[in-house]
């Protein structure tokens, strides 16, 4: 059987105005800024239409990452705050579903929502691809990631909705996550090599013969959850849109993380970010379960 | 057969319930009162599953309601006293969601969806959004949603607060009919009277004590026993023979305080039983004494608790 809790928040969601709106908008958002990168084109600029299709693809990933990490903690934090707030979670708690059940069933039901925000976002890619310079496994890859990263972003609302006692703290506490998991596990980038290893990886020689093994292990675990080297991966292996930026020598260790990542493969690395994210969301998703129960057990009778 | 002893819930130093013990036999109406504060819906929720005991057992057909939750949630439905709808859910949407919440097959939740809405009496709003259902037709089917699984014993906390008498007295045919159907119900309400129509036993508890538990007849006649008893006079009986009625109430042993509440009605705080009142009845109709009116006064279940939470 079907999880309960999955298909009856769904059919309610769907019913409700609040997601087809956040789905046109998602998509004209998606479209406008489309529009915008190929104005230049329709005005007569010289550019050709392979740094179109590819610049506007880069441009499109980078506000796709950025909008599905919005996206997710505001569909996901009412999950179980708001049955708690339309005190509806204690009859759901004396049924014989269990909690596992009702936050993976909250859980699967946002990542519905997001799928189909992701969708949404397919059309405006879709034009990229058609333009050059992009190919059907590129866009397949993209998609995939966005996926894993709904599921974390999502996940992370989910166990902020179970934390917390109302939907508005719960959104916020989720956002709050999200900073601090992204900005921690750059800390390896700027804490973690030795200037042995930078030294290694500035010199020509020595990093030509840097394998890849030796390079991933020397790079942190910690990237592999951290959905901003992911989605930096993404968009180098597919674009090389911002090899300039951190090809800048004065950056130190972040050139050296940029180095090894150049040398592990940038696809490799946003597919160990992609296991990794599903990893963080099925943590964060058993953690939700723990805390669905628990907080309710911890209230008294009102009267 | 539901037996309860020894349950106490302890939140930190604060004990909420105390040792309680009742019982509540199969078919049986059970109401449950107490002040605010007093540990009813502790009580409720920790047989409802939703909170854990720090002592004590729950004894149901063999099983330990207090520690086997999982068979617990099958065999109790549970109805709490603020509760919620979902939008955007038919009622009819609204029954098969809690009955896949208990993993009932579709077969037996179509019969059972269509079976609960015909006895709450709403089989005519099915298809309707619950959001557009007023306020008593969302309480039964909520009560329906807490009969979905078919559960020997039914928890309701103030199923009826906030009703008009209309609403009010549906439910009441309802919990009868349930009564009917061998089911035990289990219910807490602050409109005491209702309850001493409807109940067949009550349990009474103050900060988290028992005070009683018995039948509603037991406790009536509990009470009684130390009721006044009110004696009338004709109108127009002069003040001689008024005189001769408190001398002759002041002779008898059994008499403890007599006060004239107004002009020929006199209200007679004594011991013994209806042979004693029979008797001092006699006593009066000899000397002559024109009784138009003799009687202990009658004790709702209303008086009944305030005069044993010690709040008269």
């Amino acid at each position: 059987m079907l999880n309960p809790i999955m298909t009856s928040s769904a059919v309610r969601r769907m019913r409700s105005v609040r997601l087809p709106l956040v789905l046109i908008g998602y998509a004209a958002f998606m479209l406008g800024v489309c529009l915008v990168q190929y104005l230049p084109f329709m005005q007569g600029v010289r550019v050709t239409m392979l740094n179109i299709g590819v610049n506007t693809y880069g441009m499109l990933l980078m506000l796709q990452c950025v909008l599905l990490v919005l996206i997710a903690p505001a569909l996901t934090s009412a999950s179980i705050a708001g049955e708690r707030e339309r005190q509806t979670l204690e009859m759901l708690l004396v049924t014989r579903t269990g909690s596992f059940r009702i936050a993976m069933g909250k859980l699967l039901e946002s990542m519905m929502s997001l799928g189909l925000v992701v969708l949404c976002g397919l059309p405006a890619m879709a034009v990229t691809m058609v333009i050059g310079g992009l190919s059907l496994t590129q866009i397949l890859l993209a998609e995939i990631y966005f996926l894993a990263l709904a599921f974390a972003a999502g996940a992370i609302g989910v166990f902020a909705s179970a934390l917390c006692r109302t939907t508005m703290i719960a959104t916020i506490v989720s956002y709050l996550l999200i900073l601090l998991i992204g900005f921690s596990l750059c800390l390896p980038a700027l804490l973690g090599y030795s200037q042995n290893v930078t030294d290694v990886l500035y010199d020509a020689k020595l990093y030509a013969a840097l394998t890849v093994p030796a390079c991933l292990r020397l790079f942190s675990p910690l990237f592999h959850f951290n959905p901003g080297v992911g989605a930096f991966a993404l968009i180098m292996d597919q674009t090389n849109m911002l090899a300039d930026y951190f090809s800048w020598r004065p950056w130190g260790r972040v050139l050296a993380t940029y180095k090894m990542m150049d040398k592990i493969g940038m696809q490799r690395i946003v597919l160990l970010n992609v296991a990794g994210l599903v990893v963080m969301g099925l943590l964060f998703s058993l953690l939700a379960s723990f805390f669905v129960r628990r907080r309710e057990g911890k209230r008294k009778g009102r009267k | 057969m539901l037996s309860i002893e020894g349950l106490t819930k302890d939140y930190g130093k604060k004990r909420a319930v105390d040792h309680l013990d009742l019982t509540i036999r199969d078919g049986e109406i059970h109401g449950f009162v107490g002040p605010n504060g007093a540990g009813k819906t502790t009580t409720m929720r920790i047989l409802a599953t939703l909170l854990t005991a720090s002592e004590g057992h729950a004894m149901m057909d063999g099983v330990d309601l207090l520690k086997d939750r999982r068979k617990a949630r099958m065999m109790v439905g549970y109805m709490p006293d603020f509760f919620g709808v979902y939008d955007h859910l038919k009622a009819s949407e609204y029954l098969d969601f809690y009955a896949r919440c208990y993993g009932i097959g579709k077969k037996d939740r179509e019969r059972m969806i269509s079976q609960l809405l015909e006895l709450v009496h709403l089989s005519d709003r099915a298809d309707d959004y619950v959001d557009d259902l007023s306020r008593g037709m969302k309480q039964r089917l909520c009560l329906a949603h807490s009969l979905i699984h078919d559960p020997r014993l039914l928890i309701l906390d103030e199923p009826a607060s906030g009703m008009d008498p209309r609403a009010r007295a549906e439910m009441k045919s309802i919990l009868r009919t349930l009564k009917d159907m061998g089911k035990m119900v289990f219910i807490s309400s602050h409109i005491l009277p209702e309850l001493s129509e409807m109940c067949d036993s009550l349990t009474i508890i103050d900060h988290g004590k028992l005070v009683f538990s018995g039948s509603v007849d037991a406790l009536s006649d509990q009470m009684n026993g130390r009721n006044p008893l009110e004696i009338r006079l004709m109108p127009g009986t002069d003040s001689a023979t008024e005189e001769r009625l408190v001398r002759i109430l002041r002779e008898n042993p059994l008499v403890e305080e007599i006060t004239e509440e107004m002009t020929g009605l006199f209200r007679v705080r004594m011991g013994g039983d209806d042979a004693s009142l029979m008797e001092l009845l006699y006593t009066l109709v000899e000397a002559r004494i024109p009784v138009n009116d003799y009687h202990r006064s009658s004790m709702n279940l209303e008086k009944v608790f305030m005069e044993v939470t010690g709040n008269a």
